[in-house]
């Protein structure tokens, strides 16, 4: 069988300039995805109003970590990561992956490149796979789009062994997605992902719309994978128990911004943002001799199309004062490696 | 599209069957010759004992009333004989080789059930259906008749017959009888001929414009699905605009000035295929309309990301991601837009738009007005053949939706 990289078409310089050691593998930069709300009639339609799913999120990823995003649902982490992908379009603010910038106009070579590099795992294993086709079809469909000319019987054992990779047998390449039970689908989606040998996976809830016995061996699966082709991971999660167990760095997300982002003992040891730790107090603790000191949050969140000016979180906050309602708060370091976007952290 | 096809077939895992059957001692794949000529060591007597039994048949019953050589009569008897041995023949293997299709090896050597595939477990479902079954048959055999009539017809469609005959008269508005099944029509022609060779064109009409109108609202409806924006936008509006046209004033106008015109180039094209055109171009609304939607829908979905995550073109994502998952409505629809075909030409060639040159059920009821009272067969049989080949289309488009769907029988 012959090397990946003989098949490749594109000259490597399109990386060249990039340093693992200088910078992030993956980054952005007040990335803001703003879906419009119009106002439909007969013969037109305006727009009236936005809905900020996504308003200045800064974040990075180092080469070779897994980066835990958290944050309820509707705070955008989806969107967040669909907009670093490429699957949406942002309304301002940029990605660089390799210090290139994935939306600055490129030729489909160039986009081939990239999309070999950086992929992704959907959260419902019942959506994510096509019913028509083959497990077959579905694995071997990154080679056919990149590799065109690689032999028939070639693409098939890249994909035999890819399954096996994953946990699956031979023969479940003969077989249709709605045979498989919800794990064996996200390995399924897994393998995809997997195929083109990638460096970044996004993972958009992987395990959430699993059971708790199978979430853990998707779990494991994923991190026997990371050390074996030395991924770099970003991990969405509404599961704090979860992203505390697979993650090295954690970014808390809330109304569509990062409120802190710092390593996973760090953030969960020396909490500095009030929400982060209204949300750690949170957690349930499987033992009921522990007292729970639980933080109650009054109200809900506000709607993401009138977010509050300043920071997002000050109506809710017990420590708002009159600047938090004024001014956004910057992303700031306030100890080595450890982000918070508030006027008064507990440091 | 082609290429994928054949690269499916050479499977590691076709190898493994043989590799298992070598271990096992099972026959071998055969070449097609090899099958032929075992199925001529198997069935030869079965041809010859039927082919003479058919012969006896057709020469005691049918030379007496139809003027046919001997020769001719032996030729078809070992024609429908030899079909029907192959037809026996070729039902043996196919489920022969459905049962090797449907087991596969896995790594360890043990043999594993293969799943069905989507269009398998469809054809089971309509398999139970007694409705559709009848429906799906009378289809197929309209059809055979439509492709075949030239070698059924007892006389020449466009012939008149003789004036006399010994046994039953003929010429012009015969009652049915043994020689003239159907009676002949008012100039004199054989009425049974002529409704077998009528299938042509409202089968024709029925295919083609269906072929066409699916042709242009699938195109169209999954452009305005996938692109949305103002592409969806102004597609959207010609739909309506199309769907608010007045059929018939059109179809009627069209025929009038294609036909009928002056033009002289324009007249030579045939009347059905004018009507084939006319139906063709005007009937895409409601399909556009629903590949629209079903587009759309799919479109949101994952698996759909998925491969736009991967880089796949749009073109790869259209063909090969959303039209094989909105499939099941639109053959529906494209089955019960053939009814809507033959009905619609039939309707037209009955109000005289039809051309006296072609042999159609339409305009055969259309001639037979005139002795509606003397000889009302003359207009019920083509009738009759019309209602129950677009009865037949219907209920089958209904029992291919159960089939497709099966939440809404369940």
């Amino acid at each position: 069988m012959r090397s990946f990289e003989e098949y490749e078409v594109i000259d490597t310089d399109l990386f060249s300039a990039w340093d693992p050691n200088k910078f992030p593998i993956l980054e952005t930069k007040n990335l803001k995805k703003w879906f419009p709300v119009a106002e439909q009639s007969l013969l037109y339609s305006k727009t009236v109003n936005f809905i900020k799913a996504v308003d200045g999120v800064n974040l990075f990823l180092n080469k070779g970590e897994t980066l835990g995003l958290v944050g309820e649902s509707g705070c955008g982490k989806s969107t967040t990561s669909k907009t670093i992908i490429k699957l949406e379009e942002p309304t301002e603010g940029s990605v660089y992956f390799k210090g290139i910038d994935m939306f600055q106009p490129m030729t489909r070579v160039e986009e081939l490149a990239i999309k070999r590099q950086i992929q992704m795992v959907f959260q419902d294993p019942y959506a994510s796979l096509n019913p028509r086709r083959m497990v077959l079809d579905i694995i071997k469909e990154p080679f056919d789009i990149h590799f065109a000319d690689m032999p028939y019987e070639e693409k098939e054992a890249r994909v035999l062994e890819i399954l096996s990779k994953v946990g699956l047998e031979d023969y479940h390449a003969l077989r249709y997605p709605h045979e498989f039970s919800g794990g064996q689908r996200q390995r399924i989606g897994i393998a995809r992902a997997l195929a083109m040998n990638p460096e970044v996976i996004l993972l958009d809830e992987p395990v959430s719309a699993l059971d708790v016995s199978v979430q853990a061996q998707i779990l494991n699966l994923l991190h026997d994978l990371q050390i074996d082709f030395k991924l770099t991971y970003m991990f969405i999660a509404h599961d704090l128990s979860v992203i505390k167990h697979v993650s090295d760095r954690v970014a808390v997300m809330y109304l569509g911004k990062i409120m802190e982002m710092a390593p996973t003992g760090e953030l969960f040891r020396n909490t500095a943002h009030p929400y982060t730790i209204a949300l750690l107090s949170a957690i349930p603790r499987p033992d009921p001799r522990i007292k729970m000191d639980r933080i109650i949050l009054e109200g809900d969140p506000p709607s993401p199309i009138n977010t509050p000016s300043g920071c997002p979180f000050h109506p809710r906050c017990w420590k708002a004062k009159e600047v938090c309602s004024q001014k956004q708060p910057p992303l700031e370091e306030v100890k080595p490696n450890h982000y918070v976007s508030c006027w008064f952290p507990e440091i | 599209m082609l290429r994928v096809a054949r690269e499916k077939r050479k499977t590691v895992f076709e190898n493994n069957v043989k590799a298992y059957m070598e271990e096992h001692r099972l026959p071998p794949s055969m070449s097609w010759v090899a099958k032929l000529a075992i199925a001529w060591r198997h069935y030869s007597v079965d041809i010859a004992v039927q082919s003479l039994a058919i012969f006896t048949f057709l020469l005691i019953f049918l030379s007496i009333t139809w003027d046919t050589s001997f020769a001719r009569i032996l030729i078809w008897s070992l024609i429908v004989a030899g079909v029907w041995g192959v037809v026996r023949f070729s039902i043996r293997l196919y489920k022969q080789t459905a049962m090797q299709k449907e087991l596969i090896i896995a790594k360890d050597g043990t043999l594993r059930e293969r799943s069905p595939s989507n269009w398998s477990l469809i054809w089971r479902r309509y398999k139970k259906n007694k409705v559709s079954l009848l429906s799906g048959s009378v289809v197929a055999i309209v059809t055979l008749i439509a492709i075949i009539y030239p070698i059924l017809l007892p006389f020449n469609p466009v012939q008149q017959v003789p004036l006399f005959d010994a046994w039953n008269g003929g010429g012009s508005i015969a009652r049915p009888n043994l020689k003239y099944p159907a009676g002949t029509d008012i100039l004199g022609r054989d009425e049974f001929s002529r409704v077998l060779a009528g299938s042509e064109v409202s089968l024709t009409v029925g295919v083609f414009s269906t072929v066409l109108s699916v042709f242009i609202g699938v195109s169209l409806g999954a452009i305005a699905g996938y692109y949305r924006g103002w592409s969806e936008e102004i597609i959207m509006r010609i739909t309506d605009m199309f769907l608010s046209l007045p059929f018939l004033v059109i179809a009627i106008l069209a025929v009038a000035f294609i036909r009928r015109g002056r033009i002289a180039f324009l007249k030579q094209i045939p009347q059905s295929m004018v009507i084939i055109l006319v139906l063709g171009i005007f009937g895409w609304g409601g399909l556009c309309r629903l590949v629209t939607a079903n587009t759309k829908q799919i479109y949101r979905l994952d698996y759909v990301n998925a491969a736009r995550v991967l880089g796949a073109s749009n073109r790869r994502i259209i063909l090969l991601h959303i039209l094989p998952n909105i499939l099941a409505p639109i053959i529906v629809i494209a089955t019960l837009s053939v009814a809507g075909g033959i009905l619609s030409e039939a309707g037209l060639t009955f109000l005289g738009l039809g051309s006296p040159t072609t042999i159609s059920w339409g305009q055969m009821v259309n001639e037979a007005q005139t002795v509606f009272r003397s000889n009302p067969e003359l207009a019920f049989i083509p009738g009759f053949a019309i209602f129950f080949v677009v009865l037949a289309f219907n209920l089958l488009g209904d029992a291919l939706r159960d089939a497709m769907d099966p939440r809404l029988k369940e």
